[in-house]
């Protein structure tokens, strides 16, 4: 993993082809070697990033003792969340989907066929073919869809799907459950937080909302409902209202249209946030490995931002701002 | 307006007095139309003031674009920029005194609410009021192009018909008189010869 100076000093390279360079010292050598073949760019570079991501994830739910790589290989869905909400967003203008842009598509699902998915004919096709496997109530998600036109009414359903069914099943056998929950509970309160905060801003009526967020785990039933019922204006100041006060600076930035935060970076950050702190008072427990998990997530996301940065010719600000160390 | 050969009769006159009359009405509704036009253009010229703004949207979308693109990379932000709808447009043209106009009607804009990324949905809401304006700004130009055509031809024959077509038919008209008068005087004269000779013929008999 790269330390926090490496990605400054990898925020300050030249350009892409810099950046290339000096990952090519590490744990990106063979990955950057194969993917990126002649072709230098920061979307090659992108694939590369993300198959590290995905080799290191999945090579640790393997060697990991049963319980814990069951929730693992769970907790890594979040992968082909990210690859169904692109499909998604596909499907909802009739459009191809990019297979190469599928960091899971060459991974065998349990009871879900991708390729299939992706190749569904009409985004009706795709709905009733998720609703058949653990993301039952796509179908339902698919009318509030009609109504608004807005494809993040489905990809919250499907963030919701995989906090409650996925992980959520998964936790009861992981070793030192109560801290993975508080730490599990975290993520899915702030990706709460944000997808009422992002689908009130949309113009998304209350109940909808309410129907497309998870369980919620540390904030309490009424917090959520005040949430949704807010103005989106006033969502900031109740989320500092909650324990996750931190975190109202973060969206009140993202509101604002003249700062560089933006909802997703807020929530990243949030979420490493609440990880590093976990790491440091649980050093020897699965919160750490949880923690790797999300450095190495971390890690790739940045590493996609410097590299895209550097591409488009970003200033070493702009790049620092959009990546979370 | 050649005057060779021209027949110098009164109901000549007559007609090229008559063709003048309505030739100085065409020239009247024509200047009158040239009037319009240089109306029409000069209150349309004051949109092209609006080129600066759509040109500071653009930067400005563009920049939004640099850094969603930096936050979300390559393949999440092309996904997130597909489910936003095309912009869409439809010709309408319109006609203004007379000159065939060009002009769109959005049969439907991009919603940025439609980006399912946040930083991709600022992107949308710059890159859509900067093309429409751009798209506006098209338009606006083609209009001016049009109407700064059609008042460079109204005014070429407002000219021409003034300094050519009019002066010609003033000179043939002139010109019609002057012999029809010299034919009067010269009759005047033939018919006070031939009386004088009659009474000097008559005086001579008695």
């Amino acid at each position: 993993m790269l330390r926090e100076a490496g990605t400054r000093t990898l925020v300050k390279a030249r350009d892409v082809k810099a950046v290339s360079d000096s990952l090519m010292k590490g744990d990106y050598a063979p990955s950057i070697e194969k993917v990126v073949g002649g072709r230098l760019d920061a979307a090659t570079l992108t694939r590369a990033f993300y198959s590290v991501l995905i080799s290191r994830c999945y090579s640790l739910a393997k060697i990991a003792p049963e319980g814990a790589g069951r929730f693992l290989e769970a907790y890594f869905e979040r992968f082909l969340v990210e690859d169904l909400k692109k499909v998604l967003r596909a499907k909802c203008r009739a459009a191809a989907v990019d297979g190469g842009a599928l960091v899971t598509m060459s991974m065998a699902h349990k009871r879900l066929d991708l390729k299939a998915i992706a190749e569904a004919p009409t985004l009706q096709a795709c709905l009733d073919m998720l609703d058949r496997t653990r993301f039952k109530g796509m179908v339902r998600a698919g009318s509030i869809y009609q109504k608004y036109g807005i494809v993040s009414v489905l990809e919250a359903f499907l963030d919701k799907a995989y906090y409650d069914s996925q992980v959520g099943a998964a936790m009861e056998e992981v070793p030192d459950s109560d801290l993975i929950d508080e730490m599990v509970g975290a993520e899915a309160d702030l990706v709460n937080i944000s997808t009422i905060a992002d689908l009130r801003n949309r113009g998304v009526s209350t109940d909808a909302v309410l129907s497309l967020t998870s369980v919620p785990r540390r904030l309490t039933g009424g917090d959520v409902a005040r949430l949704a019922e807010a103005n989106p204006g006033s969502i900031p100041e109740l989320v500092q209202r909650t324990r996750y006060s931190g975190f109202a600076q973060k969206i009140q930035d993202a509101f604002d249209s003249g700062k560089d935060q933006t909802l997703e970076l807020a929530t990243r950050s949030a979420v490493l946030d609440q990880t590093k702190s976990m790491m440091v008072r649980h050093a020897d427990t699965m919160a750490y490995v949880m923690g790797y998990v999300r450095e190495a997530e971390a890690e790739a996301n940045n590493l996609v931002s410097i590299a895209t940065g550097k591409e488009l010719g970003l200033s070493e600000s702009l790049i620092a701002a959009a990546i979370c160390m | 307006m050649s005057t060779e050969r021209m027949a110098a009769t009164k109901g000549t006159l007559q007609k090229a007095r008559e063709q003048l009359e309505f030739i100085e009405r065409g020239k009247d509704v024509l200047k009158m139309k040239r009037d319009q036009l240089a109306g029409e253009l000069n209150g349309l010229l004051a949109g092209l003031a609006k080129r600066k703004e759509v040109d500071r949207l653009f930067v400005e979308a563009l920049e939004a674009a640099r850094y969603a693109h930096t936050v979300l990379g390559s393949d999440a932000f092309d996904s997130a920029a597909r489910a936003v709808s095309m912009i869409e447009v439809r010709g309408v043209p319109k006609s203004t005194v007379g000159v065939a106009m060009p002009d769109v009607e959005f049969v439907r804009r991009p919603i940025p609410a439609e980006a399912p990324s946040a930083a991709v949905m600022k992107v949308v809401g710059k890159l859509s009021r900067a093309v429409q304006g751009e798209v506006e700004l098209g338009v606006l130009e083609a209009k001016l192009e049009r109407l700064a055509r059609e008042l460079m031809d109204t005014n070429r024959k407002v000219n021409a018909l003034e300094k050519v077509v009019i002066p010609g038919y003033k000179a043939m008209i002139r010109y019609i008189e002057d012999r029809l008068n010299e034919q009067a005087l010269q009759e005047f004269f033939v018919t006070r010869r031939m009386r004088d000779m009659t009474r000097e013929a008559r005086e001579r008999r008695t």
